[in-house]
């Protein structure tokens, strides 16, 4: 299988307060791997570092190697980085301007300004976000009007339209009802076939439901990486063990 | 003892409450007091800015009455005899407020963006002390450096164009001085809205692959927009409003209405404050009728801005 | 990319040269206003008069002539025979003048002048102006010193001189201290009646009010009238309250009472409003705490309320002392344009901010004189917002706003 980011021996410190520890570990191409693990203990500090977003924080300081198809990510320039790492939020952030716009957003700063060539994107973008159909005919409306579920598949597709290699997706469902949550992790599984897809989620049973990969994180070091399948029912390590079968949290 | 106690503690009850009872109708009172000085001053103004129309003046022996439609679109402004048009006038305010605008608004809104997203934190400091400064300067010192700098600048500069100014009294001093009046302004609002702009959105922006400055044009300034625009109509009604700087700079036309740069030209402000120190009868309560249109022209520019207000933040 | 970076950086330059706008402006105010007042600014300005007082004196007598000692000091010039030395100067307006800068305590200048065409002896200060000067010499001659000569012309030829025909002083002229005084007069009148005033109001619609269209009304109303330009003030000032002053005091016009009624009501909406927001912080169960103890309403007012309410209503004093010196359209219609040397609160006068449109008006405009004045209002405005901030940061116990 291919690999499409190699990290290796990461250390990143905010400030004095060491939060990732030596970190190694491969994502694989078109799989979707998962990090769990209690909270605060480095997830999303690891998944902003793929997108290089931990670069807006000050007092950030990043040791070791990521390598992205092979190069260094800070050999990258990030705006091309991140026009192929996208990212979903926790909690939805659509723009204040219209379904249409929020989409063609990305797309239009990368240049394309051609009306028709955008309209195809957004509306391949809502079908593979699975929107499309509820917002169809009303493209124009504001994107705020819209259910919490609804604005967070809108990110995906906003996501979608910069036709990117990797989708990082940092709790995308905390914020949800059950129902939105079951229509999104449909959508990672269908999603998969075309991204890869690297989501952070408290909730382990999600993590069963939707990766191929995962990783146990814990006080900033990855404790157990390996299959779902193989981590769920064989865990190799203790605390591991304790974690998943609830004996803390 | 226990009957004393009850009987002292009734007695202290009604106290109390005779003494809240006067204390709330005195507050009540105050406050309607307050709420009617609103009220008051349309009322007043109202009356004596009515008067010239439908009273008549005996100057010089003859019988004056001004008429209304003469007045509202009238192009002169002459005390002897009666030829009081406020037509010009209107029009030379509006033009001088949307240029002032046209110059303050961009200033004002870079300003914003470059204090609250571009500036290093010190810098940034500083310039917003700076702009809170300038908002606090009273406008008698605006009119001060506007006769002292400003209009010789614009002499000096008229001399490029070959043009003759009144010593440099002219529109462009007069919208000079009140660009820099209402920018500071425009820019505090500003600044508040941007902030108000939740990070969410400008990471998501960011995680696109947008760069800062796209974020900042088109993200952060749209999701703004209602607090700037909330500041440029405060800015609008305060350059509407404005009277001893601009008179120092205006020239105060007696005709007109006049479009070009580096004419005399005047406002409605300035019309009531010229030549007040010695008038009477006609002269002295037409400056309420200019008072009554000037009232108007601002509730009528406030409802349109703010219907605009409302249409432009519907669309998101 | 490099077409994203260049037309970034054509934004980025643009905002960097907007932004400056800023800067430039206040530099220009500075600039224009110390350069040209900064010279003229002294205590002596703070405290004269604007007006001036000439004086035409006389020494009839023919005077033997002492014999005075004085260390004179650069500049200043002697006349031994009359014990008087001279100094040259620039005066307020600029012009060069002399002015007496020592009298000695026997000289006979002290207490002999008489004034021209009346019986009064004046007494001789320093630092009174003299225009000019006619001596009569030993054998009867004329010697004029005119100012323009100079110092050292004037006490040569009052050594010449045995008697004094005329000599014509100068006092005062070009200070500020009666637009000074009548500022704060107008500042004192108006806080005792906006104060309380925009305190009960306050009071009432944070507290007693019910929340029914009444009370939204009574809001809006006043708020309404915070949009209002403050030449409307002036006009209404003018109708109203001159005339009732008129009749009250006894004024013939303007009066700096008039003046603090219309301040007053120019003010109120920001007094009701910044203390209404200090009322507003204060935490229900502090007050909820005050009226389970048995405390009355009215107690729990004047002595929970009020007290936790003091950084905002020293706030709103700040910001009313601020425009009350700032203010110029309103106070002209009310107050006239008259710069009073003695002021009398039922009279008019200028203050600061109209002394400034008084001295433009002029057929020359006074630059030096008004940037003086700029400087002490700038200066005023400085230290009211720095102390607004101080407030805002030490004293509020319930939360920042910010």
């Amino acid at each position: 299988m291919e690999k499409i980011f190699e990290i290796k021996n990461v250390n990143l410190y905010y400030g004095e307060k060491h939060a990732l520890k030596d970190i190694n570990l491969d994502i694989y191409k078109k799989k979707v791997t998962a990090f769990i693990g209690p909270s605060g203990c480095g997830k999303s500090t690891l998944l902003r570092c793929l997108d290089r977003m931990n670069d807006l924080i000050d007092n950030c300081k990043v040791e070791g190697s990521i390598k992205y198809n092979d190069k260094e990510l800070n050999q990258y320039d990030t705006l091309t980085l991140r026009s192929n790492v996208g990212m979903v939020f926790q909690s939805p952030n659509p723009f204040p301007m219209s379904i249409f716009d929020n989409i063609a957003y990305g797309p239009r700063c990368h240049g394309i300004k051609n009306r028709k060539a955008l309209e195809e994107i957004v509306i391949s973008s809502l079908k593979k976000a699975a929107l499309y159909d509820e917002v169809k005919d009303n493209l124009k409306g504001s994107a705020l009007a819209l259910s919490g579920g609804q604005q967070q598949r809108l990110c995906i597709a906003r996501c979608i339209a910069m036709k990117p290699d990797v989708i990082l997706m940092d709790e995308p469902t905390s914020a949800l009802d059950p129902i939105a949550t079951l229509k999104i992790e449909e959508l990672i599984n269908e999603l998969k076939k075309d991204f890869t897809i690297v989501i952070v989620t408290h909730n382990m049973q999600q993590a069963t439901r939707v990766s191929d990969y995962t990783a146990f994180f814990m006080l900033g070091e990855i404790i157990e990486y390996n299959t779902t399948n193989e981590l769920f029912k064989n865990p190799h390590n203790k605390k591991t063990e304790d974690y998943i079968t609830g004996r803390f949290g | 003892m226990k009957q004393t106690n009850l009987q002292t503690s009734a007695k202290r009850l009604n106290g109390k409450k005779i003494s809240d009872m006067i204390w709330y109708r005195t507050f009540q009172i105050i406050t309607f007091l307050c709420a009617s000085v609103i009220i008051v001053i349309i009322a007043f103004i109202l009356i004596k800015g009515l008067s010239p129309f439908f009273q008549t003046y005996t100057i010089d022996g003859n019988e004056y009455r001004v008429n209304l439609g003469e007045f509202l679109i009238g192009t002169t402004w002459f005390r002897h005899p009666n030829h009081y048009g406020i037509g010009y006038i209107i029009v030379n305010t509006i033009y001088c407020v949307l240029l002032c605008l046209v110059l303050a608004v961009p200033m004002a809104i870079f300003s914003a963006l470059f204090i609250t997203r571009i500036a290093p934190k010190p810098i940034s400091k500083v310039l917003q002390l700076i702009i809170e400064l300038l908002s606090s300067i009273p406008s008698i010192i605006f009119g001060l450096v506007g006769m002292g700098y400003i209009t010789q600048g614009v002499k000096y500069v008229a001399s490029w164009f070959g043009v003759q100014t009144a010593g440099g009294l002219s529109t462009l001093s007069v919208v000079l001085v009140l660009a820099f009046m209402i920018y500071p302004t425009i820019t505090m609002l500003s600044i508040t809205a941007i902030n108000a702009v939740s990070k969410d959105i400008i990471n998501g922006s960011l995680a696109l692959g947008a760069s800062k400055t796209q974020t900042n044009f088109k993200v952060v300034l749209g999701a703004a927009k209602n607090g700037i625009f909330a500041g440029i109509i405060l800015g609008v009604g305060r350059a509407l409003g404005e009277a001893t700087a601009i008179s120092l700079v205006s020239g105060n036309r007696g005709s007109g209405p006049t479009f070009s740069l580096f004419d005399t030209t005047n406002t409605l402000t300035t019309t009531i404050l010229k030549g007040f120190q010695d008038t009477t009868g006609l002269d002295y309560d037409i400056r309420f009728s200019v008072g009554v249109v000037l009232i108007l022209l601002i509730v009528a520019i406030n409802i349109i801005l703010n219907a605009v207000k409302r249409r432009v933040g519907a669309k998101l | 990319m490099i077409k994203r970076r260049i037309i970034d950086s054509f934004w980025n330059i643009l905002t960097y040269l907007f932004s400056s706008v800023g800067i430039i402006v206040l530099l220009l105010i500075f600039i224009f206003v110390f350069s040209n007042g900064a010279s003229t600014l002294s205590w002596k300005l703070i405290t004269s008069d604007y007006n001036q007082t000439t004086y035409v004196l006389s020494y009839k007598d023919n005077y033997d002539g002492g014999n005075f000692e004085y260390k004179c000091k650069d500049d200043e010039y002697f006349s031994s025979y009359w014990g008087i030395a001279f100094t040259d100067t620039v005066n307020t307006e600029g012009v060069d003048s002399v002015i007496i800068s020592y009298i000695d305590d026997h000289s006979p200048l002290l207490n002999g002048l008489l004034g021209v065409g009346n019986d009064n002896y004046h007494h001789l200060q320093v630092n009174q102006y003299v225009t000019t000067a006619l001596l009569v010499g030993e054998e009867g001659n004329i010697i004029s010193c005119p100012a323009r000569k100079g110092a050292e012309s004037m006490a040569a030829g009052f050594n010449r001189g045995v008697s004094i025909m005329t000599l014509n002083l100068v006092d005062g002229g070009g200070g500020i201290r009666g637009s000074l005084i009548a500022t704060l007069y107008l500042i004192l009148f108006t806080l005792i009646l906006v104060l309380p005033l925009g305190i009960a109001a306050a009071i009432y619609l944070s507290i007693y009010a019910k929340d029914n269209w009444l009370t939204h009304l009574l809001k809006s109303l006043i708020d309404m009238s915070s949009g209002v330009p403050s030449i409307i003030f002036g006009l209404v000032g003018l109708l109203l309250f001159v005339p009732m002053f008129n009749a009250l005091v006894g004024s013939e016009g303007y009066s700096i009472l008039a003046g603090a009624l219309t301040m007053t009501i120019m003010l109120l909406p920001i007094v009701i409003s910044t203390t209404k927001e200090a009322i507003d912080v204060i935490p229900k169960k502090i007050i909820s705490g005050s009226l389970a103890l048995g405390a009355s309403q009215t107690q729990t007012t004047f002595k929970i309320i009020l007290p936790n309410a003091v950084p905002g209503i020293l706030t709103s004093t700040l910001l009313a002392i601020g425009r009350i010196i700032g203010e110029s359209a309103a106070i002209i219609f009310v107050m006239g344009t008259q710069v009073q040397d003695h002021v009398l609160p039922n009279r008019g006068g200028t203050t600061l901010a109209t002394h400034i449109y008084n001295l433009m008006g002029l057929e020359n405009p006074n630059y030096k004189l008004a940037s003086a004045i700029a400087i002490v209002i700038l200066m005023s405005v400085l230290i009211l917002n720095i102390l607004v901030k101080l407030i805002g940061y030490r004293l509020n116990k319930f939360g920042r706003k910010h």
